[in-house]
């Protein structure tokens, strides 16, 4: 089975975004600074001293639910389980393949909500792992 | 929801919240929370607990201005009068569920809050219509309206 878009997923509490367009996971490991006035022009070795990792997700329609539980959720600042994982078919909403499945803690550090003249609401968000991806 | 109604982003002053004075081509509604710097010199490589320190959000929106007497906001009779709106007004915003002859009905409040227009932009280019962009920095938290009993969840 080819793996496309639709076989990942994001979820929040263990059920996905609904009308996900586009949602992503990021690892990132935080090098140790080894630039030096020593160098001679090559490359440094670099040791990774910190990781983290953010997710991010961008909804086509909120619903007035969606909306009010989102903003409710920013003013709480408080951590809920992310979760990303992969579908065991070619849409979103099959049972999940166990092959690649992360999940963990984190903060809506950053939403948007889009209000045009198509009378769409388009909703973007962005969020902060806290502690490890497992 | 119901077939008919859509959500929108709505503007008034704070003296008349119920008045709807504007309705832009495209606003958005954007929250930043700040994150604490916890990094510390006894990291292990682990993925770091963090915390939110500060929340701030802000309102962005967009329009053409089609005639000399166009109003971006209640009270400013022309192009003249926008400028005076960057000094210190307070406005009312809120995120409504409308249904209706042109969607004016106010069926059900989602958020609300308050905010001082901190920066406005007139654009000209040749070809076009002259538009504006502007933004609303909110001030104190978002409310968040409740529900009506028979709300869809």
């Amino acid at each position: 089975m080819k793996i496309k878009g639709q076989n990942f997923r994001l979820l929040k509490g263990g059920v996905a975004f609904s009308e996900a367009t586009n949602c992503s996971i990021t690892l990132q490991g935080n090098a140790e600074a080894t630039d030096t006035k020593d160098i001679e022009g090559l490359y440094s070795d670099q040791t990774v001293v910190s990781t983290q990792w953010n997710a991010q997700v961008d909804t086509y329609q909120g619903t007035a639910a969606e909306l009010r539980a989102i903003i409710t959720l920013f003013n709480a600042a408080a951590a809920v389980g992310i979760g990303w994982d992969q579908t065991a078919g070619s849409q979103n909403r099959t049972a999940q393949n166990a092959s690649f499945k992360r999940s963990g803690q984190a903060l809506l550090n950053d939403f948007t909500m889009t209000f045009n003249d198509r009378e769409t609401v388009q909703v973007s968000m962005q969020w902060a792992g806290t502690g490890q991806l497992s | 929801m119901q077939k008919g109604q859509y959500i929108r982003l709505l503007l008034a002053t704070t003296s008349d919240p119920t008045t709807v004075i504007a309705a832009a081509k495209q606003m958005s509604l954007h929250g930043s929370a700040q994150l604490e710097n916890s990094s510390t010199k006894d990291s292990t490589g682990d993925a770091v607990e963090q915390e939110i320190v500060g929340q701030s959000y802000d309102i962005t929106g967009s329009g053409l201005i089609l005639t000399d007497n166009d109003t971006l906001l209640s009270g400013a009779k022309s192009l003249n009068d926008l400028e005076e709106w960057v000094k210190d007004q307070t406005l009312y915003w809120s995120i409504c569920v409308m249904e209706g002859t042109n969607n004016r009905t106010v069926v059900e409040e989602i958020a609300s809050g308050t905010g001082k227009l901190t920066s406005l932009q007139l654009q000209a280019q040749t070809k076009t219509n002259a538009s504006y962009n502007y933004t609303i920095t909110g001030v104190g938290p978002i409310a968040v309206g409740t529900p009506p009993s028979d709300a869809e969840i």
